[in-house]
């Protein structure tokens, strides 16, 4: 146990290791990955309990996704781990905003249909981020800005276009190429709205 | 789909339509599949794509999903939850001590020098061995024994309280209780009793339950080292401490190393 501290396990042996429920690994994980969760988190609103909450999804969340069909992760546990925490925690935000008090999210009345549609929220933000990058460089940063809600004149102006008209072209381009590429991979079907 | 849908969607997206308009986009999502499908996908792009943003599932109807609830809802997933809450409650109490260590640090600094001052003329002298035990046991910096997320375990709050309080008996009784009814044990709560049962000078069974710690996975089984060698402290015992305790300075990774090898000197 002790050897191990200074090693780096693969991701799938941190995977493997959840699904066997190894708390020395899952020690690990903490050790390693938790301070940074939780400063993330306490330094976007959430408070030491929340980080915790947020820490625990997240493992379950692999736990189930792995047990039910491995998958492997392209770069490193910790980063990888770390995105999941984030994006939990956005999730939270979203919640809080829509619908649901901060208070009563951690008291979920249907704890596995929430789990489960929180594994296939944040499978569908690695399909589309995937995708995103199969796309041009230039359609990438155009779509960048315009999803995050950049008016046409300033996407022009930021790349020099002629006309805000000239941007909108290429926005409608790159869009459909982007949500091609997405409808084509088979695993948009388990993950596409009703 | 053509451009000035394109443009429609877009508008609906950033709310720049007028009521009128916003029930026609919805009238025709009701009646016009294509159309629905272009448009949920489009705010998923906007919601996904947006780091202030987060695109929830809202109305997905999957195999997937059925199959994930229903591994939620397995026993490994059940068993899963409570390592994660075992391990979140020591990690975060080793947190919480070493936080405090830190904070002793200068505190326990300007402690020493005074001690040193007033002792300084008398001669040096090997420490009794019960002398060691009583300054080596810190129960303060043990992990709590008390799940969080649990109601079940009253038996643990109360038995968490005696043994802060230095009820020994109590707590042991009370953990006893705890075990009897649920038939199962946690290496930390394993970890209180054996130290109950030292503290009541119950060398025998103590030692059992440190050398079963040692041997075993628990997240505290480096812990049951160094209370095997507090025990044989205790018990005047040093031949068997200094055993333990040349096992604990093997590694410098290991708990307590140099409190270890600060009370080898000592011995």
């Amino acid at each position: 146990m002790v050897e191990r501290k200074n090693e780096v396990l693969k991701s799938s042996e941190y995977l493997e290791a959840l699904v066997a429920n190894d708390s020395i690994i899952i020690r690990e994980i903490y050790d390693r990955i938790f301070p940074s969760v939780q400063s993330y988190i306490i330094k976007n609103g959430g408070s030491q309990e929340i980080a915790e909450d947020v820490f625990q999804k997240g493992l379950i969340q692999l736990m189930i996704r792995y047990r039910n069909e491995p998958f492997t992760i392209n770069g490193s546990f910790k980063a990888y781990f770390f995105t999941v925490c984030r994006n939990i925690w956005r999730r939270e935000l979203k919640n809080s905003k829509t619908k649901v008090t901060k208070d009563t999210f951690f008291e979920l009345q249907n704890e596995e249909h929430e789990l489960a549609l929180l594994a296939l929220e944040q499978e569908r933000w690695e399909l589309f981020n995937e995708k995103l990058e199969q796309i041009s460089e230039n359609c990438r940063q155009v779509l960048s800005l315009y999803f995050k809600k950049k008016s046409y004149l300033e996407i022009k102006n930021i790349f020099n276009y002629n006309s805000e008209s000239v941007v909108r072209q290429r926005v409608f381009k790159c869009k459909n190429k982007l949500i091609e590429i997405i409808t084509k991979d088979p695993r948009f079907k388990d993950l596409k709205e009703l | 789909m053509t451009s000035e849908e394109h443009e429609l969607i877009s508008d609906y997206l950033n709310d720049r339509l007028s009521s009128t308009q916003i029930v026609e986009v919805e009238q025709r999502m009701r009646i016009d599949s294509t159309f629905r499908e272009q448009v949920l996908i489009e705010q998923q792009l906007f919601e996904t794509l947006n780091p202030d943003e987060w695109s929830l599932a809202k109305n997905i109807s999957s195999e997937k999903k059925e199959l994930y609830q229903k591994v939620y809802k397995s026993k490994a997933t059940e068993g899963f939850k409570k390592t994660l809450e075992q391990v979140n409650t020591e990690y975060q109490s080793t947190q919480r001590n070493s936080s405090k260590k830190s904070f002793k640090k200068w505190y326990t600094a300007a402690a020493a020098i005074l001690i040193i001052g007033s002792l300084v003329f008398l001669l040096p002298r090997k420490s009794s061995s019960q002398e060691l035990y009583a300054e080596s046991i810190d129960l303060s910096e043990l992990p709590s024994m008390v799940v969080r997320n649990t109601n079940s375990a009253v038996n643990l709050n109360l038995a968490q309280e005696a043994f802060e309080a230095k009820e020994f008996q109590k707590a042991l009784e009370l953990i006893l209780k705890e075990e009897q009814i649920t038939q199962k044990i946690s290496g930390v709560t394993l970890l209180y009793k054996g130290i109950a049962y030292l503290e009541l000078k119950n060398y025998d069974q103590a030692l059992e339950i440190f050398k079963t710690i040692s041997s075993s996975t628990y997240i505290v089984s480096q812990e049951g080292h160094w209370y095997k060698a507090l025990l044989f402290l205790k018990k005047e015992d040093r031949e068997s401490a200094r055993k333990v305790l040349n096992l604990i300075i093997t590694n410098p990774n290991h708990y307590k190393y140099k409190e270890a090898k600060k009370i080898l000197k000592e011995l």
